[in-house]
């Protein structure tokens, strides 16, 4: 049963931002969908479900979308999670547990060698360093965009950054 | 892996972009995804089923759980070290509400006042004659646990101080006793702003230097033209008597004669 409310469509105005936020973030979610499942039409329905949702929210009148970028990459993670929710059936506390590292293990999927290796690599850092060393050398974000980016200090990201760099170069072969 | 691995990773990954047609496809599909959802029928109020008795009945089920839970909560709010509900605060009401606060400011000044509030529990024991063994370890295990949260919180100065937090902290220890006593890195400075800091000092060595470098280029810049400068006047002087030589010859050749002439 729906809830009644009315959805405003196709404002101009409305349209104009989304598809600036589109043009300007749809390669950004992908390529984080794709780092995470390794499969490329996954991660294009990810990347698709993602601006869905947005475009929703944006066009609801009871939401403001005050902060478009860190509402992306934050329903990114969370479909990410449920992606892998249901492929495995883990539940939530398993997940939280075990640190947000499924791996695809289906043989059918497009495994991208490099991409799994560069995940390996990055997730064998502590948790709090593997989305801002990922955000720092994949997108070439600044700390300031990370910081808005994940909801996090300037003087946090540029933290954890250091330590994780530290911890990637003790890794290396 | 290896460094050249891994730069090889990611330069391919960063790399790695959606096709203008499966863009416009894309779009496409989130706006038509959109539309068919509002046009979707929606069903009367007055219509009964099954599943609306069901979804009644499940939510005084809910009503009936949140006032148990509220009413819970309540008793361990106020609840103080050593008591039954005290570990139903500390590790789920409080872990609670500071996940509700979005800003990671908010969050912080959270875990400060917690601390505050840890300080405050040990002052109603003592102030009630309740201290005891068993109530002097749980606020001692929650304290370690809010002061951890805090370590890792972007609270510090340059140095790596928090005055404020380090003085809640030694009203606690002096509150808790020796058997109880807080080990903290915060008292002596906490490391991770010594990394931000350490940036600092490299980038403003790295001006230092530049500046630096740029002062020498100048000085050589100034030297070259100085070394110009001094070339050219000793070339203009030689050339000038290069020039009065030559003027002043013929004018000697001619007046030394007139001169012997006239018997000088």
């Amino acid at each position: 049963m729906m809830s009644g409310r009315s959805h405003n469509i196709g404002r101009s105005e409305d349209k104009t931002t989304f598809e600036a936020l589109f043009a300007e973030y749809a390669d950004v979610i992908y390529r984080l969908c794709l780092y995470k499942t390794s499969d490329q039409s996954v991660a294009a329905d990810l990347t698709q479900e993602c601006f869905l949702r947005l475009w929703k929210a944006m066009t609801t009148k009871e939401q403001t979308v005050e902060k478009p970028k860190q509402y992306l990459y934050q329903i990114a993670r969370n479909l990410i999670i449920d992606h892998y929710k249901k492929m495995k059936s883990l539940s939530l506390d398993q997940l939280a547990e075990e640190g947000f590292e499924p791996k695809d293990e289906r043989q059918h999927t497009v495994l991208h060698s490099e991409t799994t290796l560069l995940r390996n690599a990055i997730e064998a850092l502590e948790e709090d360093y593997r989305e801002v060393i990922y955000l720092r050398f994949v997108e070439d974000m600044r700390v300031s965009d990370i910081a808005s980016t994940l909801g996090l200090s300037p003087n946090l990201v540029s933290v954890r950054i250091n330590r994780g760099k530290k911890k990637l170069q003790e890794l290396f072969l | 892996m290896t460094e050249t691995e891994f730069n090889k990773a990611i330069d391919a990954l960063s790399q790695t972009t959606l096709s203008p047609t499966a863009k416009q496809e894309m779009l496409a599909r989130v706006y038509e995804t959109s539309i068919n959802e509002v046009t979707q029928p929606i069903a009367s109020a007055w219509s009964f089923s099954f599943a609306s008795g069901y979804r009644s009945l499940s939510a005084y089920g809910l009503t009936l759980a949140l006032i148990l839970i509220s009413g819970t909560a309540y008793a361990s709010s106020v609840s103080l070290p050593g008591d039954t509900l005290y570990g139903f605060k500390v590790k789920v009401l409080e872990p609670l509400v500071l996940l509700s606060r979005w800003d990671e400011t908010d969050q912080n000044e959270y875990k400060i006042a917690l601390l505050q509030k840890r300080i405050g529990e040990l002052q109603a024991l003592k102030a009630s004659g309740r201290i005891n063994t068993q109530a002097g370890y749980a606020s001692h295990v929650a304290t370690e646990r809010n002061v951890a949260a805090i370590e890792h919180s972007a609270v510090f100065d340059q140095t790596g101080h928090n005055s404020r937090v380090s003085s809640y902290i030694d009203t606690y220890n002096e509150l808790a006793g020796a058997e109880f006593e807080l080990a903290t890195i915060i008292k002596t400075g906490v490391t991770s702003p010594t990394i931000a800091s350490t940036t600092t000092e490299m980038e403003v060595a790295e001006e230092a230097s530049l500046a630096s470098e740029a002062a020498n280029v100048a000085k050589e810049a100034a030297q070259e033209a100085a070394s110009i400068v001094h070339t050219a006047a000793t070339n203009m002087e030689s050339a000038t008597m290069s020039a009065e030589e030559t003027v002043h010859t013929p004018v000697r050749t001619i007046i030394a004669p007139v001169k012997a002439d006239l018997g000088l």
